[in-house]
């Protein structure tokens, strides 16, 4: 019996599979009803909902004197790590700054804590994701949608920054407003290096 | 060939690139059933990664000499969401999830001819033990027989090293629990698992020992870690 060497091994160690062919007649059909699919534009729902709770106000701006105790809490030690593959995986990093805001001076400990403990890994996915729905490249499912919004575009479809600019407000600050139950009317927002790439 | 930018060439390239994409299918189901958990979800990640790809085969000219390793640079990230728990059941994936299941059952995933089946899933076992790096780089490699390039490619990386961290020879010195050859006071510290992941040889040895084998008299057997 021979030796076999280290090449031999992991390459024998690969657990084979050979279709049938009815699974092939099926990759058959299915490359073309991808490519039917693809070129045909993404199903669409009906738009179901609106994308802040009912109550707030939201105004992406200044801030007010009144928040700059939060402010200056928040954005010292928060930028938040935003990481990305697009599907034709390219990985993207940049980071968002929380700027705190009138709207959240009333519940100013509550709102520093949350970001001070949330864990935020993932939410760059979630937000290239939720921002794919929104230009129209991917069917919406529960699972890519932020808590704050069930917005899906029916036919006008957002650019590419609209749409990552949308959905990071979306999952950084009005997530975190219906988290918290904050309502009412105020200043809020965020600061990013992030361009909205998406391809 | 690359696909061209006017009307009607690009009619035909569609045409060559669904009869590329085509050409890979099947090596593409069986990456997955090689690695989905459980191995029934291959038929949808098939399908997510033929969508991707068609999308962005709209807004990039794809070289269909390089189309094999991009489609499974395409085909990883979709199994990286899979694993997230980002994936979903497409009904354009029914007819091929309902093939591949009865394929399964009928026992067309088995196949190994070099290894004795005990060895075999010795070895896989081996395999995971190791960095996620050198996982990719081995089954890429030594599973799905790209070379080097191409595997830079799907890893979206511009080139693989030669030697150190991300390398095929790194991965292989990993898997053979070798020292690697540039590194080899560092390498066993680079390894916090190591201890967890018993060398080849020592699994061979396992699996020899094991009763019923019947290649005991080769106990002696150690594996020599030829040049790349």
């Amino acid at each position: 019996m021979s030796k076999p060497n280290v090449d031999d091994i992991l390459a024998g160690a690969s657990r084979g599979y050979a279709p049938s062919p009815a699974t092939d007649a099926a990759l058959d059909a299915l490359v073309a009803e991808t490519r039917q699919r693809a070129q045909a534009r993404n199903p669409r729902r009906r738009s179901r909902a609106f994308w802040i709770a009912p109550g707030i106000i939201l105004t992406i701006g200044v801030l007010t004197a009144g928040a700059a105790v939060v402010d200056n809490l928040l954005h010292a030690d928060l930028p938040i790590a935003i990481e990305y593959t697009t599907e034709t995986g390219t990985t993207v990093s940049c980071t968002a700054e929380i700027k705190g805001g009138s709207l959240f001076a009333p519940r100013s400990k509550a709102v520093i804590e949350y970001y001070q403990t949330h864990d935020f890994s993932g939410v760059g996915q979630r937000i290239y994701d939720y921002a794919q729905v929104l230009t129209g490249d991917r069917a919406a499912d529960s699972g890519a949608l932020p808590a704050s919004s069930e917005w899906i575009p029916e036919e006008d479809f957002l650019s590419d920054q609209e749409a990552f600019s949308f959905s990071m407000t979306s999952f950084l600050l009005t997530d975190t407003l219906v988290e918290l139950g904050i309502s009412g009317s105020g200043d809020s927002g965020l600061t990013s290096d992030c361009t909205g790439q998406l391809r | 060939m690359k696909l061209t930018a006017t009307q009607d060439a690009r009619v035909e390239s569609t045409a060559d690139l669904e009869h590329a994409f085509r050409s890979e299918a099947a090596a593409l189901l069986g990456y997955f059933i090689r690695r989905a958990s459980p191995p029934d979800d291959a038929a949808d990640l098939v399908s997510e990664t033929f969508l991707a790809a068609w999308k962005s085969s709209k807004r990039q000219h794809i070289a269909l000499e390089g189309l094999k390793p991009w489609l499974f640079g395409i085909a990883r990230k979709v199994l990286s969401q899979h694993r997230r728990g980002g994936s979903r059941r497409s009904a354009l994936a029914d007819r091929l999830r309902s093939t591949v299941h009865a394929d399964l059952v009928a026992g067309l995933d088995g196949g190994v001819d070099h290894l004795d089946a005990g060895l075999a899933e010795h070895v896989r076992e081996l395999i995971s033990c190791l960095p996620a790096i050198d996982q990719e780089i081995i089954t890429l490699v030594y599973w799905e027989g790209f070379s080097q390039d191409e595997v830079a490619t799907i890893l979206n990386k511009r080139a693989v090293t030669i030697q150190g961290p991300g390398s095929l020879e790194h991965a292989r010195c990993s898997a053979a629990n070798w020292p690697t050859p540039s590194t080899p006071d560092s390498h066993q510290s680079a390894r916090p698992d190591a201890a967890f992941c018993p060398p080849l040889w020592h699994l061979r040895q396992r699996a020899l020992s094991a009763p019923g084998s019947t290649s005991s008299k080769d106990h002696s057997w150690a594996l020599p870690l030829t040049p790349l």
